[in-house]
C-alpha cells in the first residue's frame, strides 16, 4: 500500500470540513478524485501535505508504510510527496531560479552543480512548453493561469515524486496544453509515480489511464469503484448517487465569505 | 547617476536623476527636495544602518514632474525608525510612486508614514504610495500608512499597504518542496529586499548591501 489514509477528519476555523476519510491508494495507482464543488476534494488533498490552514483532528494518514499524519509540509516532500497547488500563490521577490534552486537542493545531500541545474531546468522547461526565460522572473508573478499550472508540472517534472497530488490542473488549460500535461503524467507514471487527480473534466482523464474512482461528499468518500465510475459521473453528473445509492448530496454548511481589506496597518 | 554608502550629504545638493544611496553606519536625516519643471528623479535608499531616527523627506513637484522613491529598509535590534515621506504635487501633470518595504526585528517602533499631497491646480497628477513592513519578532511595533490627500478629481491616486509576518500561504507553497521552515522564510525576507537593492546603480553597492544582509544572517 502507497498512501492509506483511515478516518481522517479535519477543521478549519472550528468547522468540521472532513469527516473520517478513509482511501487507500497502491503503488502506480491514478485514483481520480472527483465530488461536487465545496465537498473536501481540495482539503483532503492540502492535508495530506500538511497544509497550516487545517487542523487533523481524527484519523491518520500512512505513507510507504509510515504514519506521516504529523510531518510538515517540508518532511512530506523530501519522503516523496508533490501538490500541485489549484492556485499557485504569487510569491513577489523570490525569484524562481532560486526558488529552484533550494527546491531541488532540498532533496540532495550535495547541492546540484550550475551545470547540471541548467540542464535539468532547461530539458524540462521544454516538456511544458515554457520559455526558460520565465526561470528569472519573481515566483509565479504576473503569470497567466495556464503557465501556472504548467509551472506546477514542471516542479513535478523536477523533483520526481513518488506521490503526487494535482488539484485540478486542467483548469483554466487550453487543448494543447492539457495534452503536454497528460504526456508529463503519463511519463511520470511509467517511471512509478502513483497518481491522485481531483478534476471537474473528463478531458484530462480521458487522455490519462485511470483506474481507480474515488467521489467524496461532505467530507468523507462516499463511493469507489474504476474508470467506469468517472466515466459516468462524467456523463451524468452526480445525481444519480443519492437515487442509487442514497448518498445525501446536500452540503452540509456554506463556506465563510471573505470581506476586503484597506490601506493603514498596525502591529497591535 | 550618483552613488553613495553613507554619503547622506549627497542629497542635500543637486540630485541627479538616477541617485542612490546605502545607509550601512549613518542614519537617515531630513530633506527637503524641489523637482522643477519636466525634472525627473529615480531615487533608491537602501537602509540597512542600525541607527535609530526620526526624519522627514519632503518632495516638492513642480509641472510635469516625474519622482520615483524605491526604499527598502531594515530595522535591527534595538533599532527604532520613523520614516515620513511628503510628495507635494504642486503643479499640473506630476508623477510619483513611492515603494517602502521593510523588515522588523526591533521591539521598538518601526513606522513608514507616506503621504501624497495633490493640490487644487494639480491636475491630471498621478500618484501611488506603497509600503510593506514584514514583521519578524512577536514584538515587532510596526506600522504602515501610505496617505492620499487630494484637492482636484482629474488624477490618478492609489495607495497599498502591508503588514504582518510571513504570508503563510508562501511559506506553505515553498516547504511543501521540501524548503525548510527557515529557507523558505530567507527566501521570502531577502525576495522582499532584493528588487530595491538591485535598483541600486552601482555594483558595488549591491555587494556591499548583498553582504550585510548576509551578515545580518535574517
Amino acid at each position: 500500500m502507497e498512501l492509506l489514509i483511515s478516518n481522517l477528519s479535519c477543521q478549519a476555523e472550528n468547522e468540521n470540513i472532513l469527516n473520517g476519510v478513509d482511501l487507500e491508494v497502491n503503488k502506480g495507482d491514478c485514483l481520480a478524485l472527483l465530488g461536487p464543488n465545496g465537498h473536501g476534494k481540495s482539503t483532503l488533498l492540502n492535508v495530506i501535505m500538511s497544509s497550516p490552514n487545517y487542523k487533523v483532528t481524527g484519523g491518520s494518514i500512512t505513507f510507504e508504510g509510515e504514519d506521516i499524519t504529523s510531518l510538515s509540509a517540508d518532511q512530506k516532500s523530501k519522503a516523496g510527496i508533490f501538490l500541485a497547488f489549484q492556485n499557485p500563490p504569487d510569491v513577489p521577490g523570490v525569484i524562481t531560479m532560486d526558488f529552484f534552486k533550494a527546491m531541488i537542493n532540498s532533496h540532495r545531500e550535495k547541492p546540484i552543480s550550475l551545470y547540471e541545474f541548467y540542464k535539468l531546468t532547461t530539458e524540462n522547461y521544454q516538456k511544458v512548453a515554457l520559455d526558460s526565460s520565465m526561470a528569472s522572473r519573481h515566483l509565479n508573478e504576473s503569470y497567466s493561469g495556464g503557465e501556472k499550472k504548467r509551472n506546477e508540472i514542471l516542479q513535478m517534472l523536477l523533483l520526481k515524486p513518488k506521490l503526487a497530488l494535482l488539484d485540478e490542473i486542467d483548469s483554466g488549460l487550453d487543448v494543447d496544453a492539457l495534452t503536454i500535461i497528460a504526456k508529463n503524467i503519463e511519463e511520470l507514471r511509467k517511471e512509478g509515480t502513483t497518481f491522485i487527480i481531483v478534476s471537474h473534466y473528463d478531458r484530462l482523464l480521458n487522455l490519462l489511464n485511470v483506474n481507480k474512482t474515488a467521489v467524496m461528499v461532505n467530507g468523507k468518500i462516499a463511493l469507489t469503484g474504476d474508470k467506469s465510475l468517472a466515466d459516468r459521473i462524467s456523463k451524468e453528473g452526480y445525481s444519480f448517487l443519492s437515487e442509487e445509492y442514497n448518498i445525501d448530496l446536500k452540503k452540509k454548511k456554506e463556506e465563510p465569505v471573505s470581506i476586503g481589506v484597506c490601506a493603514t496597518r498596525v502591529t497591535k | 547617476m550618483s552613488c553613495g554608502k553613507d554619503n547622506i550629504s549627497l542629497l542635500k545638493g543637486k540630485l541627479e536623476k538616477d541617485t542612490s544611496l546605502l545607509l550601512l553606519d549613518n542614519p537617515l536625516e531630513d530633506i527637503s527636495i524641489d523637482l522643477d519643471e519636466g525634472e525627473e528623479l529615480n531615487l533608491t535608499i537602501v537602509d540597512f544602518s542600525s541607527c535609530s531616527y526620526d526624519v522627514k523627506l519632503i518632495f516638492n513637484l513642480q509641472e510635469r514632474a516625474i519622482l520615483n522613491i524605491y526604499i527598502a529598509s531594515l530595522c535591527l535590534n534595538d533599532s527604532m525608525k520613523i520614516l515620513k515621506v511628503d510628495v507635494n504635487h504642486k503643479k499640473k501633470e506630476t508623477t510619483s510612486f513611492v515603494s517602502f518595504n521593510g523588515v522588523n526585528l526591533s521591539s521598538h517602533p518601526f513606522r513608514f508614514l507616506g503621504s501624497s499631497y495633490i493640490e487644487e491646480n494639480a491636475l491630471k497628477s498621478k500618484t501611488r504610495q506603497e509600503g510593506k513592513i514584514t514583521n519578524l519578532i512577536k514584538e515587532a511595533k510596526s506600522e504602515v500608512s501610505p496617505a492620499l490627500y487630494i484637492k482636484n478629481n482629474d488624477v490618478e491616486a492609489s495607495h497599498g499597504a502591508a503588514l504582518g509576518a510571513y504570508n503563510e500561504d508562501h511559506l506553505f507553497y515553498l516547504t511543501s518542496r521540501g524548503i525548510s521552515l527557515s529557507e523558505a522564510k530567507k527566501l521570502i525576507t531577502y525576495g522582499s529586499l532584493y528588487p530595491t537593492i538591485l535598483k541600486l546603480k552601482d555594483e558595488n553597492l549591491i555587494n556591499l548591501a548583498k553582504y550585510r544582509l548576509e551578515k545580518e544572517n535574517i
